[in-house]
């Protein structure tokens, strides 16, 4: 069998199927399935800045009745934190990355791999730059005052909050298991989701480049 | 006073404006450029899309995709390269993404209806045993030489796969060397 004989096979292979095309009505459904994506693009803009907006003003009112007290400098750290979290979440999202497709198909295996890394790296490291910061200004707030009675707040603070010891360890034993079941959690989804995906890329990409 | 709500009435509308321009509507000639670039193009498409395209995954489904994301990036289109090299290059980006099942939520939307698949019944295909084998021979190459090959079997020269795949020209003429040969000897198996 000779080049052109299987180039025919290859062409051929296609002149028995018809496609036909309604290109109006094509067109009308693109725009209402990409305005179904981006809805779903900014509910959850939407969601996450008004949970950020809900949680940073609830915190800050909480920051006034403590004024001046080490529970302020907890506070000041959640926030910060937690603005930092949105940030994080905001500057890694896939759209940065692999959006572009009418680029070499090694450039776009490279810009894949690069946001894969990027989220791996960031669901390694929850512990650092999520996990803790919350963690330490969440123990602020608790472990800061042992009079609550004497300060100026609301009804409900007063009886949320841990005043005794007792309350204070269980508290504190709660939130410490919840950010460890949420770190092995961030890791293991690196482990399981990205990193196959990252290594078959790698093999792509070498594929592609070795021989040279 | 009122000069001062005539700026902030008349900042807002240019505002607005300007806001729209930024959408960037789908204009008539976009329209036009798309009808001739699926025109052209839908055969080699689908062409590529039946390789890509294994269960659950059909290579319609991965055709209509395609089209997508042609539409979708048309604006973004500069003419740095040729229509047919971009639509090469969306083409078997989408269908290797797919393949890699990176895209776990692009393929969830439903058929679109304005596309219709046909088989031709008065076109009896003799081939069809040795384009099975072609295509068999073709799934037992890896990812890159996949795509290499398909993009020469479309009759492109080897500077022109060296454009969409991202690699030089002469490391595509080594590679075809070797992929060219395994094919064969692959094909040569099957039809003895």
């Amino acid at each position: 069998m000779e080049d052109q004989e299987l180039k025919n096979i290859w062409k051929r292979a296609s002149e028995n199927q018809e496609i036909t095309m309604d290109t109006q009505q094509l067109i009308r459904q693109f725009k209402t399935g990409m305005e179904q994506r981006e809805q779903i693009v900014r509910r959850r803009d939407i969601r996450e800045i008004s949970t950020a907006i809900v949680f940073i003003v609830g915190l800050s009112c909480m920051a006034l009745d403590f004024l001046w007290s080490p529970v302020t400098i907890g506070i000041v750290i959640t926030i910060g934190a937690f603005l930092n979290f949105i940030y994080k979440l905001r500057s890694n999202r896939k759209s940065k990355f692999t959006q572009r497709l009418f680029v070499p198909i090694k450039k776009q295996l490279e810009q894949q791999r690069l946001f894969m890394k990027h989220q791996t790296k960031l669901l390694r490291t929850v512990l650092y730059w999520a996990v803790l910061p919350i963690f330490s200004g969440y123990m602020m707030i608790v472990w800061s005052i042992w009079d609550i009675e004497n300060y100026e707040v609301s009804s409900l603070i007063k009886l949320l909050y841990p005043n005794d010891l007792r309350d204070k360890m269980i508290m504190s034993v709660i939130v410490l298991a919840s950010v460890s079941y949420m770190v092995w959690i961030n890791k293991k989804a690196a482990r399981v989701n990205w990193k196959p995906l990252i290594d078959k890329i790698d093999e792509i990409i070498n594929e592609m480049e070795n021989e040279r | 006073m009122q000069i001062a709500s005539y700026i902030i009435f008349q900042g807002t509308v240019i505002f607005w404006y300007l806001l729209s321009l930024n959408k960037k509507p789908y204009s008539i000639v976009a329209h036009i450029q798309f009808e001739q670039i699926l025109e052209n193009n839908k055969t080699k498409i689908f062409r590529i899309c039946r390789i890509y395209g294994v269960t659950p995954l059909e290579p319609e489904d991965l055709f209509q995709e395609v089209v997508y994301q042609i539409w979708k990036s048309l604006s973004s289109f500069q003419g740095n390269s040729s229509v047919d090299t971009w639509v090469y290059r969306i083409t078997l980006n989408v269908c290797m993404r797919s393949k890699l099942k990176l895209e776990r939520d692009a393929f969830k939307t439903a058929r679109f209806e304005g596309v219709e698949f046909k088989i031709s019944e008065n076109n009896a295909i003799p081939e069809e045993e040795r384009y099975l084998y072609l295509k068999q021979c073709i799934a037992e190459l890896n990812e890159a030489d996949t795509s290499i090959i398909v993009l020469y079997l479309e009759a492109l020269s080897y500077k022109e796969i060296a454009s969409i795949t991202g690699l030089t020209e002469n490391h595509v003429a080594v590679k075809m060397k070797r992929i060219r040969k395994k094919l064969f000897e692959c094909i040569n198996a099957k039809t003895r």
